[in-house]
């Protein structure tokens, strides 16, 4: 079986980087934005700790992953600790109780003299939107935006948010995993497949995200006898191609799929 | 880059974080001279130092260490205001502490 399984999963990988381009026209095409595959360009809350935590591919020049997701941008607030200015930019060391990061604004050497001033005092919250950096062994946030918390709420408001998107990235979100896709799954299930349901259920708990991301889309889509090519699952639910195919690796392995019409179409595998 | 963190506890929390710096958010009931009381889920005694401009009735975020017989000693304070959602400074305390990971760094000493 399982040797089977790895050569379904070459033959996959190969045939998505040559038709990778295809797939990608197909998106543009629609002309549709939300249809993209998320990039690692989408600005996500952290919390300081889970920026410093944060593994990074290849030394010191690799991605950034947070959740086993790849991240660049993030936003967070935090209070500024300490403020050195310098000559090409001001260096805040902002803590947001979870941790302290440095964050670097770099300054226009274009501009009047008085923007090398820092704006904010210590002791105060502020808000960073930014691009996470790595120099040597040190990490630093290289600010696009910093602003002034007004409302204090908002650093509340923040750190809910950040958890709410570690818990997205990590149990899946709150209308696609976890407890309320299992309840669909058994009250769905009817009389007679309710054995069947109730295995899916049991899998889509230990699944991984992707998995089971790929696993609701598949059984939510129309055509899924004919089923679904790899790039317009990929596309549909907002993933790269690879972890489009991890996932549907992960769903052959436990029986939840198969293909179709060639080594790159999946469907469901229904119980009967 | 520094993992120290400061984690946010309520009154109720106190006692399993003495010694240790923590970040408590309440309603300002009662100041007498360098001492505040703060409501947070339970009532807290913070013994301000000098800088401290707190105001009775409104929101107030205090930094500092627990003493052994549960008073703050204050590092920080600062005013907040009368617009603080004491709810949503209960659920950031709850979500703390249901999350360390993305939350907390381990104590030194071994704590939590």
């Amino acid at each position: 079986m399982s040797t089977a399984y790895g050569g379904y999963s070459q033959t996959t990988y190969g045939a998505a980087g040559g038709n990778d381009g295809g797939g990608f026209f197909g998106g543009s095409q629609s002309g549709s934005q939300a249809a993209k595959p998320v990039n690692d360009e989408s600005l996500r809350p952290v919390t300081v700790k889970q920026i410093i935590d944060a593994e990074q591919a290849f030394g010191s020049d690799g991605p950034f992953r947070i959740d086993g997701v790849d991240v660049t941008q993030v936003t967070f607030v935090g209070m500024v600790r300490q403020i050195n200015p310098q000559t090409t930019n001001i260096t805040y060391r902002l803590d947001d109780g979870t941790g302290i990061m440095e964050v670097k604004q770099w300054l226009d050497p274009d501009k009047a003299d008085g923007e090398s001033r820092a704006a904010f005092t210590e002791e105060q919250y502020v808000r960073v939107w930014g691009r996470l950096k790595s120099f040597g062994n040190k990490r630093h946030v290289g600010a696009h935006v910093i602003k002034p918390v007004t409302d204090f709420n908002e650093v509340n408001y923040h750190l809910l948010e950040a958890a709410y998107v570690h818990l997205f990235f990590t149990k899946g979100g709150m209308d696609t995993g976890g407890g309320g896709g299992n309840e669909n799954f058994v009250s769905g299930g009817g009389d007679d497949s309710m054995f069947v349901e109730n295995n899916d259920a049991a899998f889509l708990k230990a699944a991984s995200v992707k998995a089971k991301k790929m696993f609701q889309y598949l059984n939510q889509s129309p055509d899924s006898n004919e089923g679904v090519n790899i790039h317009v699952i990929a596309r549909d639910t907002g993933m790269s191609v690879q972890d489009a195919t991890a996932a549907a690796e992960e769903l052959l392995g436990h029986g939840k799929v198969y293909t179709t019409l060639d080594d790159e179409t999946f469907a469901i595998l229904q119980g009967f | 880059m520094e993992s120290t963190s400061t984690p946010r506890i309520s009154a109720a929390l106190l006692e399993s974080y003495t010694g240790q710096n923590v970040i408590i958010v309440g309603k300002v009931l009662q100041l007498r001279g360098d001492i505040a009381f703060l409501e947070s889920d339970g009532q807290v005694q913070a013994n301000l130092n000098r800088d401290c401009h707190l105001m009775v009735g409104n929101g107030a975020q205090i930094i500092g260490k627990v003493n052994p017989d549960l008073t703050i000693k204050v590092l920080n304070a600062i005013d907040l205001g009368n617009n603080v959602d004491f709810q949503i400074s209960q659920s950031v305390v709850d979500i703390t502490h249901q999350f360390k990971d993305i939350f907390v760094y381990a104590d030194r000493a071994g704590m939590n």
